[in-house]
């Protein structure tokens, strides 16, 4: 979630994107205030620098196309952070199909996507713990990531997933204990 | 040193007092503790690295794709908006309307009722009346506006008695008529 005191108010940022004089400041105060959260959130799913840059852009372009769709039924912060993971989703899910077709093996090809980052130096348990969470199903990775890095609540994940606070938490409880038998195993 | 022990002591409960309150604010760790986890939870330990500035210059870098794209931005944005707080006025606007509309009818079927009770006098008790109050209207225009079967109370004094007449006796039989032998 973006740090509150130093971002403009979700008030300020919708009123300025409401006219078509100010749109442009306020999709660059919005773009201020959650760029970082959503990458975090996207790069914790795709794991890979690069593309957490790509899907990113991608979630900015959809929410300058369709922020009037935004009606203020949820927090704006839920509303985006719903596009970024429908977005994250979909690009591992085209990523997936493109894999199916070169035989490749989806989950190994994501640890070696992520090893041959250049922005992943992770080592020991820190490796361990990200070679485990790429070997999540993606939706229980988004579950993990949301709940295990940024601690969110399971109300707030539920808005985002459009899931039962229940299924959430049964499905990070399963997660951990995936994540922990990974870790065992490469430790031993 | 007296100073230096206290010092220490404060400084010790102090460390002790935030641990605690750490401690408090911090339900994943409880969540992970509950389930005999092992994962830490420090910050420190789940952060990724990312190339330095990469958050400086993304608002000019999304806006430069945008912009490369031509990616435009809805023009009805503002007219969608403004149009959603229209639809609302508009919908408060018509709500109020049928209220008063409801109203109105309600107020026009109490008047209906009150002619309805009104209307309860037929025309002979009407006629009655004022045929007994000969002040008040003339009899001959009275037998002019009066309904057909008020007729009867026409006065047989009437100048045009030839049509009272006729009318009196339309309402007799062939055999009444033979009858009254005129």
């Amino acid at each position: 979630m973006p740090n509150r005191d130093t971002t403009p108010s979700d008030e300020h940022i919708l009123r300025l994107l409401q006219s078509e004089r100010t749109y442009e400041q306020g999709f660059r105060l919005l773009v201020r205030a959650y760029g970082k959260p959503l990458y975090w959130h996207i790069r914790r799913l795709v794991l890979v620098h690069e593309d957490a840059d790509d899907v990113l852009q991608n979630t900015f372009i959809k929410i300058y196309r369709g922020i009037e769709r935004f009606e203020g039924k949820s927090k704006l912060f839920t509303w985006l952070y719903r596009i970024a993971t429908n977005e994250a989703l979909s690009f591992l899910e085209s990523r997936r199909r493109q894999q199916a077709t070169s035989l490749d093996d989806g989950e190994d090809s994501l640890v070696r996507r992520m090893q041959a980052d250049p922005w992943f130096d992770a080592d020991g348990l820190q490796r361990r713990l990200y070679e485990a969470v790429a070997r999540l199903p993606e939706k229980q990775r988004a579950v993990f990531n949301l709940r295990y890095f940024e601690e969110m609540s399971y109300e707030e994940m539920a808005r985002i997933l459009n899931t039962s606070v229940g299924a959430l938490k049964a499905s990070f409880h399963h997660a951990v204990k995936k994540v922990e038998t990974y870790i065992r195993e490469q430790s031993g | 040193m007296p100073s230096r022990k206290w010092k220490l002591i404060f400084e010790s409960k102090a460390a002790k007092l935030q641990a605690m309150s750490t401690e408090k604010d911090d339900p994943l760790r409880d969540e992970l503790a509950q389930q005999g986890s092992f994962l830490p939870t420090d910050a420190s330990f789940r952060r990724l690295r990312v190339p330095e500035d990469y958050f400086a210059d993304l608002e000019e870098r999304i806006l430069q794709r945008l912009s490369a794209e031509g990616v435009r931005r809805p023009s009805s944005t503002a007219s969608r908006f403004r149009l959603r707080a229209i639809g609302r006025w508009a919908a408060a606007a018509a709500a109020v309307s049928v209220l008063g509309f409801w109203l109105a009818h309600q107020q026009r079927v109490s008047a209906d009722q009150k002619a309805a009770s009104a209307m309860e006098l037929n025309t002979d008790d009407i006629a009655t009346y004022l045929l007994t109050r000969p002040e008040m209207v003339d009899p001959q225009e009275l037998s002019a506006v009066l309904p057909v079967n008020s007729w009867m109370f026409t006065p047989f004094d009437s100048t045009d008695g030839a049509l009272s007449w006729e009318l009196f006796l339309r309402d007799l039989s062939t055999e009444e008529l033979d009858k009254l032998n005129l």
